[in-house]
């Protein structure tokens, strides 16, 4: 990053490549569509480049890339919202992606995306971050601005449902 | 699913950054401090302008005045603060937002009323609320200018055009009658508000 903002051209292609798919992945699996996922990437380094001079150099740049993109999914959630109450709209969005996380490719993927979309939204960002994206507390804590033990009531709430309802779609798949 | 070829997202970037430049783009790169001191200066030099072409009612005013307008410079300072908030800080939800926004117009409306030691009485002038509708343009061009998300400070911007217009005019005019004072400056401080926020929000939809 250092590097970047002095003006290194390569820099900034060598912290696409590290970042991007990571982003990209977190973003799609948020908005199950590969489109907004890209934009909300590209705006991610678009909002990286513009704030490349607030940046210090003893900071850690992957929990400043995941609030912003964070920021991004939540403002496209917005966008999404607004357009579905407005009359007449044409969808014009492609079908839900599945990630390629090997966490997701198990035989019972589908059923861990339907438990996390039952969460609140903190909770399955919370559980998303630390579990499938494999990152620590203190980060997904700086990436959605709460405390690590906040984060990790979070996380702990929404596995607990999670366990719940896939209790009960076991039961009900018996019966 | 296959992975995107992450060339043409690149390139794609490339060109988004490189279509990023001009004096605005140059505006929003500034760190953050710098872009606050900006738009703290932009209020700063509206306030000192008005009271140049009108008077100052400052030299005889009374301990609680001040007061409401220190309180008043202060909301201001945290609603510019909130306008250029970086994207890569956690923003507030829309409900914090509004609740933030309404807490902010209720302290203003105090700050405001403290100067009223004249009861209610005749409305008087509105020439103040014009003036103090419109005075915070600058202010809202510049927060616009500074805002590196585009769709996040427009509120907050116009909120402090709002309360640069009120400081202005509770500086500058010497009435102390609550009537004028809640219908001419605090009304001039909620219609700035509300039509710049109007802007505002027209110009992040387009971005």
């Amino acid at each position: 990053m250092a590097a970047y903002v002095a003006g290194e051209p390569r820099a900034h292609r060598a912290l696409f490549e590290r970042f991007a798919p990571t982003l990209l992945a977190v973003a799609r699996r948020q908005l199950r569509d590969d489109a907004e996922a890209e934009d909300v990437v590209q705006r991610t380094f678009l909002a990286l480049h513009r704030a490349r001079n607030d940046f210090r150099p003893d900071a850690k740049l992957r929990p400043w890339l995941f609030t912003i993109a964070m920021n991004l999914v939540r403002d496209t959630f917005r966008k999404r919202k607004r357009q579905r109450e407005a009359p007449l709209e044409l969808d014009g969005r492609r079908d839900p992606t599945v990630d390629a996380n090997p966490v997701e490719r198990a035989a019972d993927a589908e059923l861990v995306h339907r438990a996390l979309a039952t969460l609140p939204e903190d909770q399955r960002v919370a559980i998303e971050l630390h579990w499938i994206e494999e990152r620590p507390f203190t980060e997904v804590a700086a990436a959605v601005g709460a405390s690590v033990s906040a984060v990790k009531v979070r996380a702990h709430r929404g596995y607990k449902k999670m366990r719940l309802w896939l209790e009960t779609e076991a039961d009900l798949g018996r019966t | 699913m296959p992975e995107p070829d992450p060339d043409p997202l690149y390139e794609r970037l490339r060109e988004r950054i490189e279509a990023d430049r001009g004096p605005i783009a140059w505006l929003r790169a500034r760190p953050t401090p710098a872009r606050h001191a900006l738009l703290a200066t932009s209020g700063i030099a509206v306030v000192t302008t008005v009271t140049l072409l009108t008077h100052s009612t400052l030299e005889d005013a009374s301990l609680t005045f001040v007061i409401g307008l220190g309180a008043l410079g202060l909301l201001a300072a945290l609603s510019m603060a909130a306008a250029l908030r970086p994207l890569f800080e956690r923003g507030a939800t829309p409900r914090g937002r509004l609740v933030s926004g309404a807490g902010v117009l209720a302290a203003a409306l105090g700050a405001v009323a403290i100067g009223g030691t004249d009861g209610w009485g005749p409305l008087g002038g509105l020439s103040c609320f014009w003036v103090g509708a419109v005075v915070g343009l600058p202010v809202f061009a510049l927060s616009i200018a500074l805002d590196r998300a585009g769709w996040r400070g427009p509120l907050f911007g116009a909120l402090s055009a709002g309360l640069v217009g009120l400081i202005a005019i509770q500086i500058a005019c010497p009435a102390t009658q609550l009537t004028h004072l809640l219908v001419a400056h605090f009304g001039a401080l909620l219609v700035a508000t509300l039509g710049f926020g109007a802007i505002g929000a027209l110009v992040a939809r387009r971005a």
